[in-house]
């Protein structure tokens, strides 16, 4: 984007930041009541300011460590099955796919996913690789789940949702420590971490490898979606003063995933694993001021390439499936034989993006944040973008998130922010009002619309299949150039509460969600060998309602039950082609109905943890996916921690899916029965 | 199965952006009718609440000392409340007979006025009440004099001490964090340590400090560790490195907020707002402390356990009340 484009979009872009002016005040130097009794601020990722619960714009699921202990959990996804309303489910083995309420495609696009603030949502194929992100459960500090849309803080990807994932800070370690997992589907996962210092550098660093077969074969079809990864992270914390942090982190990681055959872009010829190499880089500096604001400045750098290696395919090979006399085998037989499918196919994407915060803690009943953000996203595909080399976009963000507590009883939010990219400039709010009902109870009205723009993949997308550089043989989906952004208006009705000292909590969330503009294909005809070409193009109209609720009970230490529930139901219409016929076909059948979880854990006096989690999924059809019976998912662990030779150890035993098997967005994912051996080992 | 009639019913709530909206800004001015503000009961002696802010913390100090003394005396006592800034005008329409302020900022904007009437001053600091007796009365003694009294809301460091030592009767070494403004008290805390039976460790955390650098060789060393509050700027740049070390050395942590034991500390000792409250009523009904103006430290305490953070660290609990009657019996 050129500097006039800043300056002619500088006044909006700049308006939610004038909304949080700071006015400086004298220097509060004595200890006061808030010294001692200041709330226990537990949230970030709603609104980048510490909230109560009772005080945030947002349902909030936060996935806490002892959660993540208690869990039979093996990865971040399985986790993400504690959360009400949230879909996780499997497109192959080693390529999950999260979502929120809806649209639960293979590449999920409308989930904002951060690890430690660094959105992992990468530009390829505008969606989370959840293999590469190097993040394994004992990294986790804690999870923080956005149930709703979360746009005005985490900006346009936040369209249904956003996910935080907090790792552990090096401080919470020391020494060595080495853990292993083995067992079904040839699970194999080990990692060695090192937590200490260098200097006044405290820092925990950790090398692990992951592998396995993925879902048994189909038949006598093969899947080919297992995967093996290797993971190298560092993570630094620096604290030269009492007032100031610097967090760095870097890592990179090696993967070949399998990504199956019925994903695989030629499905049938067979594909050999997906190579994604992945690495990063990421600081952040905190500074508090005598005021108690804070500022904040994030910089981080993303970089993923993938090389997809398959069979190459030649003109004559391809034309065998037609038979003999069709007029297009017996036109493209008169050209020689060449390959036109490369046995070898790139893509990369990189990101670099720029934040800085200030979040004001000053006034007695008004607080805010306020922020400017430069990202910078580049790709390049030969299959996704051809002949468009490399493809940029440059997206500036400002925004501004407020909190008065217009009296004891009710907050107020407000939060809006104005984006541009090569859309133009658009503007996202969401204002809503939490009415204390009693201590450590809370009514919330929110009401949020939001804008998401195509991403690159959407907006510049051509795939095809060339001869040459004259002849396209097979075009299968481009970008409509119109194409543009995707509109969302959300309202809901939400109750948090905690009783008993805070040992049971509950969270309930009424909403309906309008989705217009949604970005889809459509069909239309073209002269190549099929006569069609799918176009990108907004060509969707949702609408989603139902009712979402979690309940935690933590009497003692000992005991931890959490169960969640959600029933949504959407319905809208796609417009499947828009020629020879114009076509729309009803989106009913993709409701995801009622789910269910239940996770239940309790420690004996001997040390021994036994916990289970319980799933259920109705029945549904994902889209793109296979209309699949609903299922009741059982995962068993039983843990014992002890010293060996005065290290700590633990040792565990995992059992996923006690039940039948069930299936996973095709019919051909059959989920059987795992059990999984683990060990962890401490050398402080 | 979802109860489709009742989702039927919530989504005609929420179906209209506007009625959404119109419910979200119609409901606050009902609700913010039921705030005390402005109320006036009228009864025989006049009690003027002024308070910082209109939060729950000052609002459930002021109904709880309502409440106990219309339990006590129903009809003896006329109440008005108003936030700091509207105090000159209520001191001229109400008269009041006792002035309590509930936190530091209302404190201030009435020792400023230097009111004719005797003044509590509640949920303050004892360093913030010296600060402000400093400025506008030269010193503590001077605030008494013109019969300004104080309930401090800091616990005295001796009870986290004492309890420490009741959490880890093996306990050792102490560590003890105090910062730029409790700093000057290092030896009174060292004392009590020493009368616990433990050695202190003392570490001092400045602004200009490296707070993990420090923290980490005290915390490291110590059997227990237990920050003194400050200001917030070092309370809350401290706290999440003191829990997080005290976490990878498996020490426990004695703290002086439920804010900071629900963040991670074993233990917390410190005055609730209903520990306030009875205290306060208790002033207001007294009529020798009334006119014996003085600085009265906190009678009453809270005491709150992290079960799940204890398990971690094999601390075998008691009931709250047996540490309640250990720090008891020690004080007399």
């Amino acid at each position: 984007m050129s500097i006039k484009i800043i300056k002619k979009h500088s006044v909006n872009l700049l308006l939610p930041v004038a909304l949080v002016m700071p006015v400086l005040t004298a220097a509060q130097t004595m200890v006061t009541e808030d010294d001692l009794l200041g709330d226990i601020q537990m949230v970030h990722s709603v609104t980048h300011m510490d909230q109560t619960l009772p005080e945030t714009p947002a349902s909030v699921t936060i996935i806490d460590r002892r959660m993540i202990d208690a869990s039979p959990a093996l990865d971040v996804v399985d986790l993400l099955r504690l959360v009400p309303g949230l879909q996780t489910y499997f497109v192959n083995a080693n390529r999950p796919g999260v979502t929120y309420h809806t649209l639960g495609t293979p590449y999920p696009r409308r989930l904002e996913v951060k690890v430690d603030g660094r959105s992992v949502y990468e530009a390829l194929f505008s969606s989370v690789e959840w293999n590469t992100l190097g993040v394994h459960l004992d990294d986790i500090g804690h999870i923080e789940v956005v149930r709703g849309a979360n746009t005005s803080a985490d900006g346009s990807n936040a369209f249904l949702a956003s996910i935080n994932i907090i790792t552990r800070s090096p401080l919470l370690d020391k020494g060595w420590n080495l853990r292993s997992h083995a067992g079904g589907n040839h699970i194999r996962n080990g990692s060695l971490s090192y937590a200490g210092s260098v200097g006044e550098v405290s820092h925990r660093t950790s090398l692990s490898f992951r592998s396995n077969d993925g879902f048994d074969d189909f038949g006598d079809t093969a899947l080919d979606d297992g995967a093996e990864t290797i993971t190298f992270g560092f993570k630094g914390l620096w604290t030269p003063s009492a007032s100031d942090s610097l967090e760095f982190k870097l890592g990179m990681s090696n993967s070949n995933i399998g990504v199956g055959t019925f994903v695989s872009s030629s499905p049938g010829i067979g594909t050999d694993p997906r190579k994604i190499d992945v690495q990063y880089q990421h600081m952040q500096w905190n500074h508090l001021t005598d005021e108690g604001n804070k500022y904040e400045f994030i910089a981080y750098h993303n970089v993923l390439k993938m090389t997809d290696i398959t069979q190459p395919v030649s003109l004559y090979g391809a034309l065998s499936v037609f038979p003999d006399g069709h007029p297009v085998k017996t036109a493209l037989l008169q050209l020689p034989d060449k390959v036109i499918i490369n046995a070898e196919s790139y893509g990369r994407s990189a990101r670099v993006h720029t934040e800085f915060r200030a979040i004001f803690n000053q006034w007695d009943d008004f607080r805010g944040v306020t922020g400017i953000a430069l990202r910078n996203d580049r790709v390049s595909s030969d299959t996704l973008f051809d002949g468009l080399g490399n493809v940029s976009e440059k997206t500036y963000r400002a925004y501004s998130n407020v909190e008065w507590t217009a009296t004891d009883r009710i907050v107020l939010n407000g939060g809006v922010v104005a984006e541009n990219d090569d859309t133009g400039t658009f503007t996202s709010y969401r204002v809503a009002s939490n009415f204390r009902l009693a201590e450590n109870q809370a009514l919330r009205l929110a009401f949020n619309r939001g804008y998401r723009a195509p991403t690159l993949l959407e907006s510049n997308q051509v795939s095809n299949v060339r001869y040459d550089a004259n002849l396209i043989l097979d075009m299968s989906v481009i970008a409509d150039p119109d194409i543009t952004r995707e509109e969302l208006s959300s309202s809901e009705i939400g109750y948090t509460g905690s009783f008993a000292n805070s040992s049971i909590t509950f969270d309930l969330r009424v909403f309906r969600e309008e989705l217009r503009d949604v970005i889809d294909e459509r069909r239309e005809q073209y002269p190549d060998v099929d006569q069609q070409i799918n176009i990108r193009d907004n060509t969707d109209t949702i609408s989603v309602e139902g009712v979402e609720w979690q309940a935690q009970y933590r009497p003692s230490h000992k005991v931890l039950v959490h169960a969640n529930y959600s029933y949504v139901k959407s319905g809208g219409e796609t417009l499947y082609r828009s020629t020879p016929n114009v076509e729309y076909r009803d989106l009913g059948g993709l409701s995801p109905g009622p789910a269910a979880g239940l996770l239940m854990s309790y420690m004996t006096d001997g040390g021994v943890s036994l916990s289970t989690m319980v799933n259920y999924q109705s029945p549904m059809t994902h889209p793109s996916g296979s209309k699949l019976e609903g299922y009741t998912r059982v995962d068993l662990k039983a843990m014992k921690k002890f010293s060996l030779n005065n290290s700590p150890a633990e040792l565990s035993f995992v059992v996923q899916n006690a039940g039948t098997d069930y299936f996973e967005f095709y019919e051909s994912n059959a989920f059987k029965t795992r059990y999984v051996i683990g060990l962890k080992l401490g050398f402080p | 199965m979802m109860p489709l009639a009742i989702l039927h019913r919530l989504r005609c709530l929420i179906k209209s952006q506007a009625v959404c909206i119109a419910i979200l800004f119609l409901i606050m001015p009902l609700m913010s009718s039921s705030s005390v503000y402005a109320e006036s009961d009228l009864k025989t002696s006049r009690v003027l609440f002024v308070t910082s802010k209109k939060t729950a913390i000052y609002t459930q100090v002021v109904d709880l000392v309502k409440g106990n003394l219309r339990n006590q005396q129903a009809n003896s006592y006329q109440f008005t409340v108003v936030l700091g800034k509207s105090f000159a005008d209520a001191q001229i329409n109400f008269s009041p007979d006792l002035i309590v302020t509930v936190g530091a900022s209302a404190s201030e904007l009435v020792m400023k006025e230097k009111p004719v009437q005797p003044v509590l001053a509640v949920l303050i600091t004892d360093s913030a009440f010296e600060i402000l007796a400093n400025k506008y009365y030269g010193s503590k003694a001077g605030a008494h004099a013109a019969q300004i009294s104080v309930i401090g809301l800091d616990q005295p460091i001796e009870r986290s001490i004492k309890l420490a030592k009741l959490l880890v009767p093996e306990a050792k070494i102490a560590g003890i964090m105090t910062g730029p403004s409790s700093q000057k008290n290092s030896a009174e805390f060292a004392e009590h340590v020493v009368a616990a039976a433990m050695t202190p460790k003392l570490v001092n955390i400045e602004l200009t400090d490296n707070p993990i650098h420090k923290l980490e060789p005290i915390i490291r060393d110590s059997d227990v560790f237990i920050p003194v509050p400050d200001n917030r700027l070092v309370n809350i740049a401290t706290a999440r490195w003191v829990l997080q070390l005290s976490f990878r050395y498996q020490i426990p942590v004695i703290a002086y907020s439920k804010t900071y034991l629900d963040a991670g500390a074993t233990a917390a000792i410190f005055s609730s707002v209903e520990n306030v409250a009875k205290q306060t009523s208790e002033f207001i009904t007294d009529e020798k402390m009334r006119i014996e103006a003085g600085a009265h430290m906190p009678a009453y305490y809270s005491i709150k356990f992290n079960y799940s953070v204890a398990g971690n660290l094999n601390i075998d609990l008691k009931t709250e009340q047996f540490y309640r009657n250990k720090l008891q019996a020690d004080s007399e």
